[in-house]
């Protein structure tokens, strides 16, 4: 075991334990913070599989962004000074077992799949500029469109996000 | 190899001393500096010697103090009181948000270049991963609003994080400028860029990268600088940009119901997002570690390069202080269409002009 | 050994996807429902990366990634803004009781 195999084993922890809060916790407010370290975590892996810039969109995008966005939902959903706001869940008996044949059929996928692995030792190399190259060279198209897509996003949610009720005085 | 390991290990020991000394300085700074601008004198009592004598339980008053250890006197003061955790509160949570606060800004300080081999961590996306692990703060600050299950403390949370996310996008746009001039996200690269003459500042336009052409970019450089500075003053919610813990309408925001020693640290938390905020104004456009005079920097003068860091980054909290004394404080509606409607279209036209600079000028 | 191959990652992605779907499954609010799709998107993720690391030794999968963050950002912007519209109309954001088409 080296060092970054129990950074693995830490994160991985950490990742899957909030994944449990996030599913199974009965306060709402719990699982959207868990779900951040999660996100956290993630971000982690990220940077064991030598992607750093990836791993900084995903603090930025996912912990700085999404997250709060949620919080923000929950704050604005809420009676959000009652701090018992708790939720019940519904068909735990078929969603649980679904889930795990599912889980199951993944695994005998993953460990009887003969994976091509090309390299299991990679020197890390700075990926940003790789990336932006990409972006400009090959994959021109979907960034415009990805651009594209967020325009509409934002002017779609400010549409469905605002209020009917004024606009009728 | 080795000397760069040396240097490493010897920066990440100067920085864990430099996060606990600059929340104390910034402290006493702040009171002496809003002292002086309301014309009165601000600590005096409190010396080394007198906080010793008050500890063994001696009382001494002496003449020609001006209060050195005031903030360790109320650090101190701060430890002994009583923590209180409010009835209805959410204790987990409300213990983790300080710790989260703190820990999110404390862990930008391991990026912030010193000097050339005075570099805790020199990541190669440094100024992304300072931007990324900063937005640790926002949810910290609605973690200790939500769990202090308080009006005031959800109210000014709510409102802290909207601020917070807004600037974040002329933040992002406005460095993104200099990012494309320099051609690299490190932080160490950008100062090493900037060496030399004062003028080869990116306040200065892009002069050490392009010759003179570049002073062009001296008047976007100018307001983007304008616009990054302000946009930290939003993001640290200082005044006049402190609507989150507006006194007189909020009593003290997210941190209302937090006593004692947790209150301390997101004091220190917040000393220290200005610290970051104005280190990485000094890194990006003032030039770093540089002293803007090549033969002081020549002459190899131990230990100064970091002197003259810290000390740009301080002139610059100064400036902050300053402004917060001087100004009155913003209404949330004044905030947001400072923030949507002035500084993003003016950092939008800035990141236009250094496109086309760079693609038509260089 | 486990950071360098790429079994470990596949196992970590196939728990954090079913947690996600069992949070589909079992939650009736719709935030959690959304919480649990940020955690499949979340898996996919990983896998893409991982495949990229060590399956083709190059950057396509990261670029996959990145364009999947961008599609939950604006997934989430617009999911939020439908969830707070429920709420105005029907004052809850429980999926099965938005039963009605008209508004």
């Amino acid at each position: 075991m080296v060092p970054a195999d129990f950074v693995f084993l830490i994160l991985a922890t950490l990742i899957v334990a909030c994944g449990f809060v996030v599913v199974f916790h009965s306060k709402i407010i719990y699982s959207a913070f868990a779900l951040l370290f999660s996100f956290f975590g993630v971000g982690g892996i990220y940077i064991l599989l030598n992607a750093d810039f990836l791993a900084g969109t995903q603090l930025i995008v996912y912990v700085g962004g999404i997250s709060v966005l949620i919080l923000f939902g929950i704050l604005l959903t809420k009676k959000i000074y009652n701090l018992t706001t708790e939720e019940t869940s519904t068909q735990k008996i078929i969603g649980g077992a679904t889930s795990l044949a599912f889980l199951g059929a993944l695994a005998a996928l993953i460990f009887n799949t003969d994976w091509q692995i090309v390299t299991t030792t990679q020197e890390f190399t700075p990926q940003t500029l790789e990336i932006g190259k990409a972006f400009m060279g090959n994959f021109i198209l979907p960034f415009e469109l990805a651009a594209i897509l967020l325009l509409v996003a934002l002017i779609g949610a400010v549409i469905i996000g605002r209020d009917e009720k004024k606009e009728e005085i | 190899m080795d000397n760069i390991l040396v240097w490493t290990m010897i920066s990440i020991l100067v920085m864990v001393g430099l996060v606990s000394v600059v929340g104390i300085i910034s402290i006493y700074l702040e009171r002496k500096v809003s002292a002086f601008m309301q014309d009165r004198l601000g600590p005096m009592e409190v010396g080394f010697g007198s906080l010793a004598n008050a500890i063994i339980g001696k009382k001494t008053f002496k003449e020609g103090r001006i209060g050195l250890a005031q903030s360790l006197a109320d650090g101190l003061k701060l430890l002994q009181k009583e923590d209180i955790v409010p009835k209805g509160a959410d204790v987990f949570l409300f213990k983790l948000a300080p710790m989260i606060v703190f820990g999110g800004t404390f862990a930008a300080f391991a990026a912030l270049p010193l000097a050339e081999y005075f570099v805790p961590a020199d990541i190669n996306i440094g100024l992304f991963y300072i931007l990324a692990i900063s937005s640790f703060g926002v949810t910290g600050i609605l973690m200790a609003g939500w769990a202090s299950n308080n009006k005031w403390g959800l109210l000014g949370a709510l409102r802290s994080t909207a601020q917070m996310v807004s600037y974040e996008i002329p933040i992002g746009v406005s460095l993104i400028s200099i990012v494309m001039i320099c051609g690299t996200l490190s932080l160490k690269e950008m100062v090493l860029a900037q060496s030399g003459w004062f003028w080869n500042w990116h306040l200065f336009g892009a002069i050490s990268h392009n010759g003179a052409i570049g002073i062009v970019l001296l008047p976007v450089m100018f307001i983007n600088f304008l616009i990054y500075f302000t946009c930290s003053l939003a993001e640290t919610n200082r005044a006049p940009f402190d609507i989150p813990e507006a006194e007189s309408e909020l009593v003290a925001g997210y941190h209302t119901e937090y006593t004692g020693m947790r209150f301390a640290i997101f004091f220190l938390a917040e000393y220290g997002a200005i610290f970051v905020g104005n280190a990485i104004a000094v890194t990006l456009f003032l030039g770093g570690w540089n002293s803007g005079i090549p033969m002081l920097d020549e002459a190899n003068i131990p230990g100064i390069a970091p002197l003259i860091f810290i000390t740009k980054v301080f002139v610059l909290i100064f400036v902050v202080m300053w402004v917060r004394w001087t100004l009155p404080r913003l209404r949330v509606d004044q905030l947001m269409n400072l923030c949507w409607k002035y500084l993003i279209p003016f950092t939008l036209f800035t990141f236009f002009y250094v496109t086309i600079y760079k693609v038509f000028l260089t | 050994m486990f950071y360098n191959s790429l079994e470990p990652y596949l196992v970590l992605s196939a728990i954090l996807f079913v947690l996600g779907l069992l949070a589909m499954f079992t939650k009736r609010n719709a935030i959690s429902i959304l919480m649990g799709v940020e955690l499949v998107l979340n898996a996919a993720c990983i896998n893409f990366v991982a495949f990229s690391r060590f399956v083709e030794n190059g950057i396509s999968g990261q670029l996959v990634t990145i364009f999947i963050i961008i599609l939950a950002a604006s997934e989430a912007a617009v999911a939020l803004a439908i969830i707070l519209h429920l709420y105005r109309h029907i004052n809850s954001i429980n999926v099965d009781e938005a039963t009605q088409l008209e508004g």
